[in-house]
This record gives C-alpha cells, sequence and structure tokens, in this order.
C-alpha cells in the first residue's frame, strides 16, 4: 500500500515542463516532506497525487491505481490533498459542519466518531459550534488539518501546514503528527519548516526546478549543507550552531 | 531622518466591555534600530502596529486607550485620530493584498503611492528605479503587479511602502510562508536601511529577529514580558519557552552562552551569526 | 490627447448612441451597429485594450447577430399583421411583426454595442482615476476599484476554490443535483473569503494614503486646459437629435 510516482513529467499545456523526471514512494505510517524554493513545482506535485492534474508523462500510482484513469473524488478517498490557503475551502457556518464536509461527501460510516476524533487531536473540540471566522488564523490553518484527518483516507498530503502557526498551535502540530503515525496514515508535506518537521520526516524529496536533486532520509539533509544550498535552501539557524559547535 | 518611538503606560481595549487586548506597555525604541516584537497569536503585537499606524481609532472607533504614544516629535494622547502615512509606513502580512491592481506595472504600482501622497517628483525613474534596484528587483519594472511570484510579490510591497521614505516601519510577521534563503535576503534589505528608518517587525519565532534586530520585546497577552537586547534575551531564553517555539534553540543555549563569554574565535564567529555585534 | 479628454469624448459618443437608439428609425440604429463594429477596429481609442476583452467583444458580436436575427424572425412569426413579407420552410412571417423585431432587435444591439465598446476599450482604473478628478468621492473610488479587483480574479479564485473543494472528496464531477450542492461549498468561501479580503484591501490602500489623495494628483497637461470641442459637439447633438425627436413627437 503506496504511492508512487515513477518518472513523472508534468508541464502546462504548450509550456515548459515543470517537473521533471519525478520519481518517489510514500508509504503508510511514513512521513515525506518535500522541499524546494517557492516556485519550484511542489504545489503542481500536489496536485498530481490526487488525480487534479493528470502527468504529461510517467505514472501516479495511488494503492496500485494510476491516477489517470480515476477522477479525483474517487482518489479523495485514498489521499486527501490540503492546499495552503484556508480561505479557499472554509465555507460552512459551524466548525463541525466544516469538519464534517469531507466524510460525508466521501460517504465513511463513522462520520460523527472520525469528526470528534479530528477536532479532539487539533484543539478544537470546545470550539465546535462556533463560526470558522471566529478563530484566529492560526486555528483556522489547523482546522483545515482537521478537515483533512476527519476524512479518513490513509494518506494525507498538506501544502505549508504549519505557516503562521504561532508556539501553542506547533505544539498542537507535533502532537497531532505523533498520533497520525501511531494509526499508521502516510503523510506527504510541502514545506519550508525545516525546523519544527525535520525531526519527524522519514524521507526527504528535494526539488530544484523541476527535478529531484535528492531523495532519501532526513540524516543526510542536515549533514550535507551543500544538499540543501544546491536548491537555494538555508537550514534552521540552530541547526547551523549545532554544526558551528561541532566543530 | 529616522524617528524615535516612545509608548508610555499603553493601554487598549476594543471596547469598554471587552477585555484588555494591551496592558500598559511601556517601550523605547530609538531612531535607526531595528525593534522585533515576539509572542505568540493573539499576543496584540498586530494591535500595537495598528496603533502605531493611526488604523485603530478609524477601524474600531468604541476602542478605549490610555497612556501616550510618541513618535519623532509628535505626540498621541491615547490613539493617534488618523492614518499617520507617510510618517509611518506599515507592511501588511499579506503582500498580495497591498498590490493595489490600480496600475498595469510595477513601477505604475509605485508611483502611484506618490501620487497619494502629492509628492511625484519631476522625474519620477529617479526616484524609483534606484529603489527598485536597491530591493533586487529592477528588472520588474515593467511586470503586471498581479503576476509576481510570493518573493517578488512582497519586495514590490515593500518598495511601495519605501518610495515615501517613511522614517518608521512597521512589518506584520514579515516571514510568513518564506523559505530561508528569502528571508536572508529580507533581512540584507532591512539591515540596509536601519540609518534611514526606524523598523518595528512582529514575528512568532525567534531565527529571523536574530541577526537584524537591535532590541527584542516579548509580548504576551498584552503585557512585556522582556525588553531587552538579544544578547540578554538569550541568557533568559528559559523563562520565555510557552511563548516562543524555541524547542530548538534550548538544548543549544548553554553552549551559545559559554562562548559569548568567553573571548575566542568561534565566540566572535556565533555571535555576528546571530547578530549580536 | 490626455486620457481625461479620451474619457470625455468616449462618454459623450455614449451618450449620443444612446439618445439615438430612443429616437432615431431603426434603419439608421442598425447603421450606426455597422459603424461601431468598424469603429473598433479603426478609431484607435475604441480599441480594446487587452487580447481577452478583444475576443470578448468579437464573441458577443457574434452571440447579439444570432440573438437580433431570433428576436426578428420570432416576432414576424407571432405577430400575424401586414403582407406576408417572406416564408421559412413554409411558415409566413408577416411585414409588419419583421419590423417590429427589427426596431428592438437594433434598439438593443445599439444600446449594448455602444456600451460594451467603451468598457473594453477603457481601462476602468484609469476612468475612476477621471471621475476622482471631477469629483467623485474617495471612500467611492475605493469602493470602485475593491468591486473591479475582485470582478478582475473572480475566474481565478473560483478555480482555487474548486480545486480546494474537489480534493475534500466535493462532488463536483458527479450528477447535476450532487454538482448543485457542491455549488454552495464554492460560492461560500468565495463571499466569504472576499469579503475579508477587501476589508484588508482597504486598510492596505488606506496605508498608502489613498484617502488624502489629492483631488487633481496630476500635472494637468496643456492639450487639457485647452477646451475639448469634441466633447462639446458630442454632448450638443445628442442634445440636438433629443430635441429634434420630441418637436416631431409634438407636431405630430
Amino acid at each position: 500500500m503506496s504511492i508512487e510516482l515513477r518518472n513523472v513529467s508534468f508541464s502546462y499545456a504548450g509550456d515548459r515542463p515543470v517537473l521533471r523526471d519525478v520519481s518517489f514512494s510514500a508509504e503508510q505510517g511514513g512521513f515525506l516532506l518535500i522541499i524546494g524554493q517557492n516556485g519550484v513545482g511542489k504545489s503542481t506535485l500536489l496536485k498530481l497525487l490526487n488525480g487534479i492534474l493528470k502527468p504529461t508523462s510517467g505514472q501516479v500510482l495511488v494503492n496500485g491505481v494510476n491516477t489517470a484513469t480515476q477522477p479525483t473524488s474517487r482518489l479523495a478517498k485514498e489521499i486527501c490533498v490540503t492546499f495552503q490557503n484556508p480561505a479557499d475551502q472554509i465555507f460552512a457556518s459551524t466548525i463541525r459542519a466544516e469538519v464534517e464536509f469531507g466524510p460525508r461527501n466521501l460517504r465513511r460510516k463513522n462520520v460523527d466518531q472520525l469528526v470528534d476524533d479530528a477536532l479532539v487531536l487539533c484543539g478544537l473540540d470546545a470550539l465546535a459550534s462556533h463560526h470558522p471566522y471566529d478563530l484566529p488564523s492560526a486555528q483556522r490553518k489547523l482546522l483545515t488539518v482537521a478537515s483533512a484527518i476527519a476524512s479518513g483516507a490513509p494518506y494525507l498530503a498538506f501544502d505549508e501546514p504549519s505557516a503562521g502557526l504561532s508556539q501553542i498551535e506547533r505544539s498542537v502540530f507535533e502532537g497531532l503528527l505523533t498520533a497520525l503515525k501511531k494509526e499508521d496514515r502516510g503523510m506527504i508535506v510541502v514545506s519550508h519548516d525545516l525546523a519544527l518537521l525535520l525531526p519527524y520526516a522519514t524521507a526527504v524529496l528535494i526539488l530544484a526546478r523541476g527535478e529531484m536533486i535528492y531523495y532519501g532520509n532526513a540524516e543526510v539533509v542536515t549533514q550535507q549543507d551543500g544538499l540543501i544550498r544546491k536548491a537555494g535552501l538555508r537550514l534552521p539557524l540552530p541547526y547551523r550552531l549545532e554544526k558551528l559547535f561541532g566543530k | 531622518m529616522a524617528d524615535r518611538i516612545v509608548i508610555q503606560s499603553f493601554s487598549l481595549q476594543y471596547s469598554a466591555t471587552t477585555p484588555g487586548v494591551l496592558s500598559s506597555v511601556s517601550l523605547d525604541i530609538p531612531s535607526g534600530t531595528c525593534c522585533a516584537i515576539l509572542g505568540p497569536t493573539g499576543a496584540g503585537k498586530s494591535s500595537l502596529l495598528q496603533c502605531l499606524a493611526g488604523t485603530m481609532q478609524r477601524h474600531h472607533p468604541e476602542s478605549v486607550a490610555s497612556g501616550t504614544i510618541q513618535i519623532g516629535e509628535r505626540l498621541f494622547e491615547a490613539l493617534p485620530s488618523h492614518v499617520l502615512f507617510p510618517s509611518v509606513g506599515y507592511a501588511l502580512q499579506d503582500p498580495h493584498v497591498q498590490i493595489s491592481g490600480v496600475r498595469d506595472t510595477v513601477f505604475g504600482e509605485i508611483l502611484f503611492t506618490l501620487e497619494n501622497t502629492g509628492e511625484v517628483p519631476d522625474e519620477p525613474a529617479a526616484v524609483i528605479l534606484p529603489l527598485l534596484r536597491k530591493l533586487g528587483i529592477d528588472h520588474l519594472a515593467d511586470r503586471k503587479p498581479t503576476s509576481l511570484s510570493g518573493g517578488e510579490t512582497q519586495r514590490v510591497a515593500l518598495a511601495t511602502i519605501l518610495v515615501a521614505q517613511p522614517p518608521v516601519l512597521l512589518l506584520d510577521e514579515p516571514t510568513t510562508a518564506m523559505d530561508l534563503a528569502a528571508q536572508e535576503k529580507l533581512r540584507g534589505i532591512l539591515r540596509g536601511m536601519k540609518q534611514s528608518t526606524t523598523i518595528v517587525l512582529t514575528d512568532t519565532q525567534l531565527d529571523f529577529a536574530l541577526g537584524i534586530c537591535d532590541q527584542i520585546v516579548v509580548l504576551e497577552q498584552g503585557k512585556v514580558l522582556f525588553d531587552g537586547t538579544p544578547a540578554a534575551f538569550l541568557r533568559r531564553l528559559d523563562e520565555f519557552h510557552t511563548s516562543l517555539p524555541l524547542e530548538n534553540w534550548l538544548p543549544l543555549r548553554q553552549q551559545i552562552l559559554r562562548l559569548l563569554d568567553q573571548p575566542s574565535r568561534l565566540g566572535s564567529r556565533l555571535a555576528l551569526t546571530l547578530g549580536l555585534k | 490627447m490626455s486620457t481625461g479628454q479620451s474619457l470625455s469624448r468616449k462618454l459623450a459618443l455614449v451618450l449620443l448612441l444612446w439618445v439615438c437608439a430612443f429616437t432615431l428609425p431603426w434603419t439608421i440604429q442598425a447603421s450606426l451597429c455597422v459603424v461601431l463594429i468598424i469603429a473598433r477596429y479603426a478609431v484607435l481609442p475604441l480599441r480594446p485594450i487587452t487580447p481577452r476583452s478583444a475576443k470578448a467583444f468579437s464573441r458577443f458580436i457574434l452571440y447579439s447577430i444570432a440573438v437580433a436575427t431570433f428576436i426578428i424572425l420570432l416576432n414576424g412569426l407571432l405577430i400575424k399583421e401586414g403582407a406576408v413579407a417572406a416564408k421559412v420552410f413554409g411558415i409566413p412571417l408577416h411585414k409588419e411583426g419583421l419590423l417590429f423585431g427589427a426596431r428592438t432587435a437594433s434598439r438593443l444591439l445599439l444600446l449594448s454595442f455602444s456600451i460594451l465598446l467603451f468598457f473594453v476599450s477603457t481601462s476602468l482604473p484609469d476612468l475612476i482615476e477621471h471621475l476622482q478628478t471631477k469629483g467623485l468621492p474617495p471612500y467611492l473610488a475605493l469602493v470602485l476599484l475593491l468591486t473591479l479587483h475582485f470582478l478582475d480574479q473572480l475566474p481565478a479564485r473560483i478555480h482555487q476554490i474548486f480545486l480546494a473543494q474537489q480534493a475534500r472528496g466535493a462532488p463536483v464531477d458527479s450528477g447535476l443535483l450532487s454538482r448543485t450542492k457542491a455549488l454552495f461549498s464554492i460560492l461560500s468561501p468565495l463571499v466569504l473569503s472576499s469579503i475579508v479580503e477587501s476589508i484588508e484591501r482597504g486598510t492596505a490602500l488606506e496605508l498608502r494614503g489613498f484617502l488624502q489623495r489629492p483631488q487633481v494628483a496630476r500635472v494637468i497637461k496643456r492639450s487639457e486646459s485647452e477646451t475639448d470641442w469634441l466633447t462639446i459637439s458630442l454632448i450638443l447633438l445628442a442634445l440636438a437629435v433629443l430635441i429634434y425627436r420630441i418637436v416631431q413627437w409634438l407636431i405630430a
């Protein structure tokens, strides 16, 4: 059971390729962190995972099924992709109704249980009857995470899930990463927030100009500064200090 | 040219019946320096910036404030009643919102600010192009402002404020969704501006502020928990682990402090990296 | 010719054409429609300012001609007065009906062509700017600008929201009933987020001094300070046509 990309390339009609020959595999219980500069094709990659975009060449396989042959509404049962801007998806008048949307669409059997669990995990259970826009923007971000968890999909993909979260929400987020791993869910996360997420990553994929320049375990990334710099990125200051002290 | 900011015993409530947002805040930010106000969401950081920019009274007419705010020579009892631009420039958190879309080119978008202030020079290019060059976006002068990438939009949004040469610049969480390389670029730009502009920025994390700020203020639930130099802040790091995400810093704290206290090449390099010199 | 002059002239032309649409015979109205289509290519200030708007205008002309033909034929069919002017597949079309249809269609075409040509050939921010120099309050200008921006971003916004909801399993690619139910999940974020964003945009404009904007911000060029005879002539012509028609109606 996995999500696999096999030699996937993608270009928008008539344009130069956004992604070139990308291959990786995300397992259940694993955490794949995808990093790269803005504009390098990370959002496009996420849209390929649930069939919103079909690859120009190569294959995207969700549990062995080719996404090119499936509509997104069916693939959403296996993988829930959450985009960066909560304002693009929040529509309901209560937090509970918002989180219920996913599992109801996907006709899950135990919708109430899924919703309750997701709300508790994200620290939103006490606010279930509030309007989403009563929450500060950091908690609205967590609301989109709760919506994804409640969908019941075995794989969850997020675009910058920790952007805009402050200390309390970051602690909640770390807690739910641990819980999701225990549930054996597969996580695919696109993020700049190496400080928060690198410790949880079981695999890292580095994209530069649409190409994969690294795919492997996370330790190598912190040890080889050159790799990060090649992608036009920097390690967080604490990691660099550690290396400084190591000398 | 930069203005000093002095806030004395400033308190704020959104209305007489709601709990206080800011509680007896006193700050002294010398001119030509950078002050980083750090704290969790809801601490009152944005509210403080709105008070300094002059939008608080306008957007929340029922708000109740006490204390004084002094910006340069101007003293305000409680809240300024109107927007203080161009004396105070305020860059909002989302740079896309700052691009008005009223003009078709980046050059025109920046000129729009000068038209608003009524200070259009005879040769607008002589003022705008050097500014674009300083921010590394001169190649974008003829591009449509709404078609730029996130990092480019951020710098264009900054240019639309800086063109008016405000003595005070406020930045609301400028690093949201910015990768670290882009953050370093922004740090470089702000460092270059310090002489002519007093900068106040807010953030929920420590990383960006170190290396650029001369003063750190920690705000939580409207109260000032710390106000001092970055070096002094690092010594008291463990007091703030509930307010700020310091999980990566705390393990390094002892080593950092030991190195800073002992004169050594490594210590100097560290101080330079952290911007403590 | 400055932007302000160009705008005044175009507005005066639209006024004249609208007066003609309600006062002159349908044959002249139809001829004016043809003149407008030619002007869209021949007259520089009337050319569409973006390829997108040029395409939209051309498409609109084609659809309107189709609709006009339909209106004429339908009226010829239903209004059974006067001699039979023609037969379509053996069905008689009556002269009075056809004429009534022609009058209705030509009026609609002239009204819509003139206003649409104005908007595709005018930069709307320039228009708002021009209205401000003529006394439009800054606050109203702010509202118009925000509305314009909203409309401009609308297709992209809807697409983003569509993708976000589709990724949560919203039934956007199944039956009509399901898609109708999913519509709310697309419209609601659109409205909610637009309200929130408009507030922030308004604040951002305020923070750039927009509300303190001087009434006459730009240096007035020499040509603008000269009397704009063309605009005045167009307005006088519109008045003349109106008066002529009123007099005709009084005499008759």
